[in-house]
């Protein structure tokens, strides 16, 4: 059973797709174009089926990455080594259901080039799933760099209005952080000797100096940029505005996750003094974050805007939890990455629904959409509170933690952290009451037919899971302890703490 | 010391190129117009076979002619790129040629006379045959920029480059006059015993000389400003050649130059090689945003790429060469595979191709001409897994080893601003929305090449993993030392 190659048969699974969509399309002109959407969505579920199997084959009771694989290649320049542990098995679990949820969501909403369409998801998939697996530095810059290219396509190609624009400046904007990490990749790489991440953990170990810090920041910079932390974060109301529904999703629940997988699997135990060092400017911009990025969000007037900013917002808890270096902080970082990749790939598919009925993401066109859509207008609501971060829902229970986990580290910094929950909920009910309330203003609205089957099938299962873990999050919380207490263990400060 | 006849087998490969070169010429001139396809076969074949046999016969170090010419891994190495590369531009030059003048049976000899020029440049261990070698190749190469003789802009290309080669010859011979008068030989292994023991400011004076005649021909700043108007002003194949093969032979007698004779000027040439790199990966990168012809972009995008590739020379440190070889062979596929997709869009269409804008829908109708040529963007702009990406890192790991760390940064950062306009590419063929473009078919040949260059470049990992060409490469590196 584990001899199989598991982990590089689910990342390069998805690849499998892309032979059959360009065969289909050479044999079948005329009806390719619904040939290549069954065959993303029975790639992507069989995907889905495999990190199934991998999950119940997983072992909870140790911190070792599992399932290993390990080739020389390239000359001995970098090895092929994959690998999972608690934490990364999170976010390919995240990747590999969202991924069929975002092809049934574009199933009747891309037209142009659907062929194309569904090959960058699948090439996307494997990326994503490839840089979790990933146990070598350098096949994880490979995998967590080339995911720029299809994202770049995506919101190119099927983005609205100012796609060019947001493309442009997504792709320079990470790459410019990415290759300030790549110096530091390479420096780490030298100074180790190898390029396999389990025995530069052993071997890496520099004095805390000038050295580590500028490490610690050429790291901080590409994930800081991913993530993304105020004030990297201007990259992302653009891109997330313009990419179409299925990119948004991916880009808040997945793409973003990186940034904070990248903190947890490098600077943390890589560089720990830095990361402790610098854990109060951590602190300060993550408050930041919460608090302007939150009021920022209150005065937008583009619905995938606010929900871009309050990602940015959510992702400050995750940030400062993370650098509590404190058992409970990082585990509700990490689970509130996972909530958050659910909630607010929720919200974009809820967008994505009056996006492809009225063609408008202004609030102002909304109003009164409770009158026409009944079903869609309950569903919105538990998103929205999960969101807000409403106890009995995910959201809660990673802020929860998080707070409580900052609480022990520094109470001023817990005093603002907290206010970030009610400011959440000012703009979410803001928002949920001026689309769904009030009165009808626009005629448009008045025709609005509520949730297709295609919908529901969409966002059912993601209501069940945020409920769900809200009400029961110890499957999750289990998955990731053993990993996280092996990481915090892990962190040996030479000074200090 | 060997004989002269050794010498003349030694040489065989040299002796064969020249020696089909001048019968093809006079099979040319009597039956003109009917031979050209035969000439075009018969100079590929040569080159091919050529190539391979670099491949396979490569000595470890001999020397012919009393030293004035070397035999080594590295030129062998050079001459298998050089042979099967300018193999390469004649067919892809081919479809062209017979729709541009069918009685230009010339042009695959000038390929061939300037192969020759290369290869004679990279064996050269001596400064007079490296200057004959160096003209030997830039003539041919004068004529073939002027080649598209209907077009003004091709004449002035032409022009400019000679006026500007002529100069850079003149510093070259500068140079290696001044180095004579102060050391007393012209062979390089003996320059590097003497340079200690004579007049250090003349050799420097005259060093400085001669790398400004060799930084010429890979068109690094400060003297790259005839590329990018010879790049436009030329036909498109023959903008391939200049872009891939002279490049790779001017490199490595750069190498040859700085590591055999100068070995113990490190410290005078490094700062030298530094801010010429670091001024050309600076403004390839950044003059380029606002260009919108294609091979005027190209031009400015392989000045930054000549910096990337000179930037592993700074370091000094011999083992650093390999990274300058590996620089050079994914630049030269991915130029080759980019071009190709380029001759192919412009044999197949009426209308002239000469701006980005002009290749704008590709996608729509020509998928695969479009796909191709985005991968070869993203692979200049070195994104990874392509080839490009493993480019860039072996230099960078050249550079962060030495600890030049913050030049390393600075490259980055610059490759970041080249970044825009690669992907600017990318952007007109897929994000613009334009009227029905005509459908185009590959030519098989420029098909066959096409997909040779799409494989290695998205497969890069498995080609250094699999195929020997990491062994050959490092088997290069050590001959210097």
């Amino acid at each position: 059973m584990i001899d199989l190659p598991l982990l590089s048969i689910l990342t390069f699974l998805p690849l499998i797709g892309l032979p059959f969509i360009i065969v289909g399309k050479i044999i079948n002109a005329e009806n390719y174009q619904n040939i290549s959407k069954y065959i993303a969505l029975l790639v992507s579920l069989i995907t889905f089926l495999i990190s199934l199997l991998i999950l119940y084959n997983f072992n909870i009771n140790t911190s070792d990455f599992q399932y290993n694989e390990r080739i020389p290649i390239m000359n001995g320049l970098m090895t092929y080594r994959m690998g999972i542990d608690g934490i990364s098995i999170l976010f390919i679990l995240l990747s590999t259901f969202l991924t069929p949820i975002c092809i049934i969501a574009s199933w009747n909403i891309i037209s142009d080039r659907v062929d194309y369409y569904m090959c960058s998801f699948l090439v996307l998939e494997t990326l994503m799933i490839g840089t979790f697996c990933a146990l070598d530095i350098v096949l994880f810059y490979l995998f967590f760099e080339s995911v720029l290219i299809p994202m770049f396509v995506i919101i190119g190609v099927w983005g609205g209005e100012r796609r060019v624009y947001s493309a442009f400046k997504f792709f320079l904007y990470t790459l410019l952080g990415s290759v300030l990490m790549l110096v530091a990749i390479i420096y780490i790489v030298l100074a180790s000797g190898t390029t396999e991440l389990p025995i530069i953990y052993d071997v890496f170990n520099i004095n805390h100096g000038i050295i580590q810090n500028l490490l610690w920041l050429a790291f901080f910079a590409s994930f800081a940029v991913k993530m993304p932390m105020w004030p990297f974060h201007t990259w992302l109301p653009d891109a997330h505005v313009e990419a179409p529904t299925a990119g948004s999703v991916i880009l808040a629940a997945i793409l973003l996750k990186m940034g904070g997988y990248g903190f947890l699997r490098f600077s943390l135990p890589l560089l720990p003094d830095s990361s402790f060092y610098f854990s109060d400017f951590i602190f300060i911009l993550s408050v930041i974050a919460i608090i302007y990025t939150s009021i920022v969000a209150y005065v937008q007037e583009d619905i995938k805007k606010l929900i871009a900013y309050s990602s940015v917002a959510h992702m400050g808890f995750v940030t400062m939890g993370i650098f509590t270096f404190n058992i409970n902080g990082i585990q509700g970082g990490i689970f509130q990455m996972f909530s958050h990749g659910l909630i607010s790939g929720a919200l974009f598919l809820s967008v994505g629904v009056i996006y492809n009925r009225m063609h408008t993401r202004k609030i102002a066109d909304y109003g009164g959409v409770v009158s026409v859509m009944p079903k869609f207008a309950l569903f919105l609501m538990v998103f929205t509170l999960a969101n807000i971060g409403l106890p009995g829902t995910s959201g809660f229970v990673g802020e929860f933690l998080t707070i409580m986990a900052i609480f022990s580290f520094n109470k001023i910094f817990a005093f603002f952290a907290a206010s970030g929950v009610i400011l959440s909920a000012v703009y979410g009910l803001w928002l949920y009451r001026k689309v769904i309330f009030e009165k009808i203003t626009n005629d448009a609205v008045k025709s609005l037919k509520d949730l297709t089957l295609g919908e529901k099938v969409t966002l059912i299962p993601l209501l069940i899971l945020i409920i769900l873990f809200g009400i029961y999050p110890a499957p999750i919380l289990d998955l990731i302890s053993v990993s996280s207490i092996g990481l915090v263990e892990s962190i040996n400060l030479s000074g200090g703490n | 010391m060997v004989d002269l006849f050794e010498s003349l087998i030694i040489i065989a490969p040299e002796l064969i190129l020249a020696l089909t070169a001048m019968s093809l010429l006079m099979i040319g001139s009597f039956y003109q117009k009917k031979s050209i396809n035969l000439i075009n076969t018969l100079s590929f074949l040569t080159l091919l076979i050529l190539s391979f046999n670099e491949l396979i016969f490569n000595n470890i170090q001999i020397f012919a002619f009393n030293g004035f010419f070397i035999e080594d891994k590295l030129s062998s190495f050079a001459k298998f790129i050089i042979f099967l590369t300018s193999a390469l531009s004649i067919i892809m030059s081919a479809n062209w040629l017979r729709n541009y003048d069918k009685t230009a049976f010339e042009f695959p000899i000038l390929i061939l006379f300037s192969t020759l020029g290369m290869a004679l440049m990279v064996s050269a261990n001596d400064l007079v045959s490296l200057y004959l070698a160096i003209e030997l190749q830039s003539l041919p190469l004068y004529v073939l920029a002027t080649f598209n003789r209907n077009d003004s802009f091709s004449s002035e290309s032409g022009v400019k480059y000679f006026i500007l080669g002529a100069l850079s010859s003149g510093l070259l011979l500068y140079g290696s006059s001044l180095i004579y008068g102060f050391t007393g030989t012209i062979f390089l292994n003996e320059i590097s015993q003497l340079t200690l023991s004579s007049n250090q400011l003349g050799i420097t004076f005259g060093l400085a000389f001669l790398l400004a005649g060799i930084v010429f021909k890979i068109s690094a700043v400060p003297f790259h400003m005839w590329a990018p108007d010879v790049y436009q002003g030329a036909a498109t194949p023959v903008t391939s050649f200049f872009a891939s093969v002279p490049k790779m032979a001017a490199i490595i007698i750069l190498i040859r130059i700085l590591y055999v004779p100068f070995d113990n000027f490190i410290s005078s040439w490094s700062q030298i090689i530094i801010f010429v790199s670091f001024s050309s990966i600076l403004l390839g990168s950044v003059v380029a945003i606002w260009q919108k012809n294609i091979k005027r972009l190209i031009a400015y995008s392989s000045i930054a790429h000549m910096g990337f590739a000179t930037l592993a020379l700074s370091t000094g440190n011999k083992s650093d060469i390999e990274s300058i070889l590996v620089y050079m062979i994914i630049y030269i596929v991915a130029n080759i595979g980019f071009f190709s997709c380029l001759i192919n869009i412009q044999n197949k269409t009426e209308k002239n191709i000469n701006n980005i804008s002009d290749l704008a829908g590709l996608s729509v109708n020509n998928p695969s001409l479009a796909i191709s040529i985005a991968l070869y963007m993203f692979s200049f702009a070195g994104i990874p897994p392509l080839a490009g990406f493993f480019a860039k890192y072996y230099v960078f790991i050249s550079l962060i080893n030495e600890g030049l760390i913050f030049l390393a940064t600075f490259a980055l950062i610059a490759s970041v601003i080249g970044a825009f306009y690669y992907i600017r590419f990318v952007k007109v063929m897929f994000f613009d929305e334009v009227a029905n473009t005509k459908k185009i078919t590959f030519s098989r040949s420029l098909g066959l090449i096409n997909s040779i260059c799409f494989i290695f470049i998205l497969g890069f990992i498995f080609v250094q993993s699999v195929t020997p060409l990491a062994n050959m490469i490092s088997n290069a590196t050590l001959a210097l030392n």
